[in-house]
């Protein structure tokens, strides 16, 4: 076990650099000077020299693979650089923004896992009846209704009409609760989804089978012996959502202005702060590396079968 | 940093559990204004910044030298100033005002603030406001004078741009490059806090020279969706919101809670030619397209009257534009008949490379419906702001749209840059020269007398229009829509100018 958590940790810096290298080429290889974006922000006339003179300044003038070697040569350092636009160091302004995200995202995840693994349940056990069509209809709603649109819709009804929480914004956990239950109810109908369909599958197993003819009853059947075996591909899929949002969730940061590393990383782009951006999706990767090993170590927790050694 | 980040996170949960309310969101207390701003200021230091929202903060913690109203230059920390020779400027300063860390304000502190502008090694980003500057004297506690490197007419327009502010030696001093988030000015509002991407806090400066603001708090928020904004604005999340989508002013128009003004602006937007690129070379080709295009249909249908037509290059608000211009009528006989002229055929399929957002969008389907008449197919590329810079400095273009905003309400500012030869190709996008019209704007900016200036600067728009290096579409109004109960505040010109010395809340 110890081997194995050694083993994959030592991934990391591989996937690190992987992911650096290509956040870095792709936002050379995108048109757009970052110096040219700094200055010329009011469409107004900043000179050549200008521009050239900031290029130096902030090193922008070295060759790529220089600028590359230096980013990781600070970073193996533990210094991600400053920023581009407001000159603050890249690690303070990534470790201000996570605790947003992460509170958002812990939220939201809270919300799916508790309307989506009963939704699922539920439409398992009663497969093909009228509970189980209107749990998928609504779940396929979910996962089609574009977040944007949904985040409008809960803060005219909410905010506006309603006036029982703020629009936009964080200050109390009120804040929190539109952005949750947007990004939330999205994860929910994927949980519900993969919750129905991977139930399905282990109740057609012999285990099952035996179980019945034992003569438990149908709940102890289902929540005690199958959802276990039954929770591995929803932890998976649990995992990659987890990932994802700990990214930064873009347009639901947007819409609800919510502080957080989506957005950090969306204007990061827009201005070509290449070391910011970096400093986004390095954290955003070992957030991803890391609840993946998570996973799989609840792999074998949940199925006795499943060892690591 | 893992412990940073757990340290960040227990004092955000202790925040979001009822008892730490910090007021955003929930109801201001009745003292308080809140404003929405379209994204999060990046620096407080004048001299760090040029991008609107930070200039709208500035704005309230800083003060410069001058103001432009809408009856002209009026003092602000000067009180008087006076030509001495030809390249220099002296100022009389206002007296009594400190710094809201109790540093006097005086002819030291101008001299420090226009040196650390200037200075190659703390140059502003702004450096193209003063790069004319050579430098600033002290003369006694309460007189500076301002020199210039060559005669340069339009000197006290600049010292009203926001970058300009003077700040607070001291301040610079104790904070260093953190002096970006510790601003220290001599403005109506203190900085109290700013919590990055979600609210910048000012509070009443009580010693205020010019007497304490009504209200004792202004928080700034950047929410960067115009859809969120208006819920907040309708639901009393925020007060103030600025530039609302076209779609949505008359809605707010007929809200009793709010109240909706529309001001002229000192922007214009246009559509350019690269005046190298066939078949733009052409004068003819680009008059043909200016009068292929209905600006008032635009503006009725698109813009929801929410500007008006523009007939040259400066909005009528700048000193020394040009109210006679003739303009380019909308005439299709005509415009095909030059088309014929210059010998173009049909099928041309010109680039039109605009920048993303939805009021573009608009500009740019109408450009390609107007121009469908003529045989002209444009394509139109929308791309994102940075990109579009680069595009129109590498001329990868045939037609470019722009706005443009004559920041320092000084007709040199906005024709210099865009119609002297020397700024080929940025800003001079069309690639323009006409050596008649850099002999005027020369001339303009060097001489003193501003009547005679005023006549060279019409002279020239005469020119250009005819020239048509670009078609002027129009001049935008500034809108901003306020919650009822608060009065008197202004955004003279632009809603970085946002004023709220007088304003006052009743709720």
């Amino acid at each position: 076990m110890g081997r194995y958590l050694v083993q994959r940790l030592s991934l990391l810096v591989p996937v690190m650099l992987g992911v650096t290298l290509v956040a870095f080429i792709t936002l050379h290889l995108a048109p757009g000077d970052p110096a040219r974006v700094l200055l010329g922000e009011l469409g107004q006339g900043a000179s050549k020299e200008e521009i050239a003179r900031l290029r130096s300044t902030l090193g922008l003038d070295a060759p790529l693979p220089v600028q590359y070697g230096r980013f990781v040569w600070r970073a193996a350092q533990g210094d991600l650089g400053r920023s581009l636009r407001t000159g603050a160091p890249v690690r303070d302004e990534v470790l201000a923004r996570a605790p947003f995200t992460l509170v958002l995202t812990v939220a939201s995840l809270g919300i799916a896992l508790a309307i989506g693994i009963p939704a699922g349940v539920l439409s398992a056990a009663y497969r093909g009846r009228a509970v189980d069509h209107a749990a998928m209809l609504l779940a396929l709603f979910g996962v089609s209704l574009p977040v944007f649109w949904l985040g409008l819709l809960l803060m005219l009804v909410f905010s506006l009409a309603l006036g029982w929480l703020p629009a936009s914004g964080f200050g109390t956990w009120k804040h929190l609760v539109l952005p949750a239950v947007t990004l939330g109810l999205a994860s929910s109908a994927l949980i519900a989804r993969m919750t129905r369909s991977s139930l399905l599958e282990v109740l057609g197993q012999d285990y099952i089978r035996t179980a019945r003819a034992k003569g438990l009853a149908d709940r102890t059947v289902l929540l005690g012996h199958a959802l276990r075996s039954a929770l591995i591909p929803i932890v998976t899929v649990v995992g990659l959502q987890l990932g994802g949002l700990l990214g930064g969730a873009v347009l639901t940061e947007t819409v609800f202005a919510w502080p957080g590393l989506g957005r950090l990383a969306v204007s990061a782009i827009y201005s070509r702060d290449t070391p910011l951006v970096q400093g986004t999706i390095l954290f955003t990767a070992i957030a991803f590396v890391l609840i993946n090993l998570a996973v799989d170590l609840l792999y074998a927790l949940l199925d006795p079968r499943i060892r690591y050694d | 940093m893992i412990r940073r980040m757990l340290a960040g996170l227990v004092v955000l949960l202790v925040l979001m559990t009822g008892s730490g309310r910090i007021g955003v969101g929930a109801p201001a207390p009745g003292d308080t204004i809140t404003v929405a701003m379209q994204s999060d200021a990046t620096a407080l230091d004048p001299h760090r910044t040029n991008d609107g929202p930070s200039f709208l903060v500035i704005n309230q913690i800083f003060e410069t030298l001058l103001v432009r109203t809408a009856r002209g230059l009026e003092p602000r920390l000067a009180l008087s100033w006076r030509p001495v020779g030809d390249r220099t400027w002296e100022f009389k300063l206002r007296r009594g005002v400190k710094f809201h860390d109790g540093t006097p304000f005086n002819a030291e502190a101008v001299r420090f603030s226009i040196d650390r502008f200037i200075n190659p090694q703390s140059r502003a980003r702004a450096y193209f406001v003063l790069s004319m500057v050579e430098g600033a004297k002290v003369i006694a506690d309460d007189t500076v004078q301002i020199t210039t490197r060559f005669p340069f007419a339009a000197l006290l327009n600049h010292l009203t741009h926001p970058s300009t502010s003077v700040i607070s030696p001291t301040a610079v001093g104790r904070f260093g490059a953190d002096f970006v988030r510790n601003p220290v000015g001599t403005g109506p509002f203190k900085f109290d806090s700013w919590v990055a991407r979600d609210r910048i806090t000012m509070v009443r400066n009580d010693d205020y020279w010019g007497g304490p603001p009504q209200i004792a708090r202004v928080i700034m928020r950047p929410i960067p969706e115009a859809s969120t904004q208006i819920v907040e604005l309708e639901s009393g999340g925020v007060d103030l919101i600025f530039n609302m989508p076209a779609d949505s002013v008359a809605r707010l128009d007929r809200n009793p809670r709010v109240t909706v003004y529309k001001e002229p602006s000192f922007s214009a937007n246009y559509i350019g030619f690269h005046m190298e690129r066939a078949p733009f070379t052409d004068v003819r080709v680009r008059r043909a397209v200016g009068h292929a295009v209905r600006v008032a249909g635009l503006i009725t249908f698109f813009l929801k009257d929410l500007a008006t037509p523009a007939n040259g290059p400066l909005s009528p608000v700048v000193f020394g534009a040009n109210p006679d211009l003739p303009g380019y009528e909308y005439d299709l006989d005509r415009a095909r008949a030059l088309l014929a002229e210059a010998g173009v055929r049909p099928g041309l399929r010109p680039r039109l490379v605009i920048f993303e957002s939805a009021e573009w969008r608009r500009i740019a389907q109408a450009i390609q419906a107007s121009l469908q008449p003529l045989g002209f197919q444009v394509e139109v590329d929308v791309v994102e702001f940075g990109t579009w810079l680069s595009r129109l400095d590498r001329g990868e273009f045939e037609m470019y749209g722009m706005r443009w905003g004559t920041v320092t309400l000084d007709a040199d500012y906005t024709l210099y840059s865009l119609f002297h030869s020397s700024q080929a190709p940025n800003p001079n996008y069309s690639r323009y020269k006409n050596p008649e019209v850099d002999r005027l704007l020369d001339e303009g900016r060097a001489i003193a007398d501003q009547g005679r200036r005023e006549q060279i600067y019409r002279r020239a728009q005469t020119l250009i229009v005819r020239d048509a290096p670009m078609i002027f579409l129009y001049y935008p109004l500034s809108t901003y829509a306020v919650r009822s109960g608060i009065q008197h505040t202004t955004a003279p010109f632009s809603w970085i100018n946002l004023e709220l010395r007088k304003a006052t809340v009743q709720r």
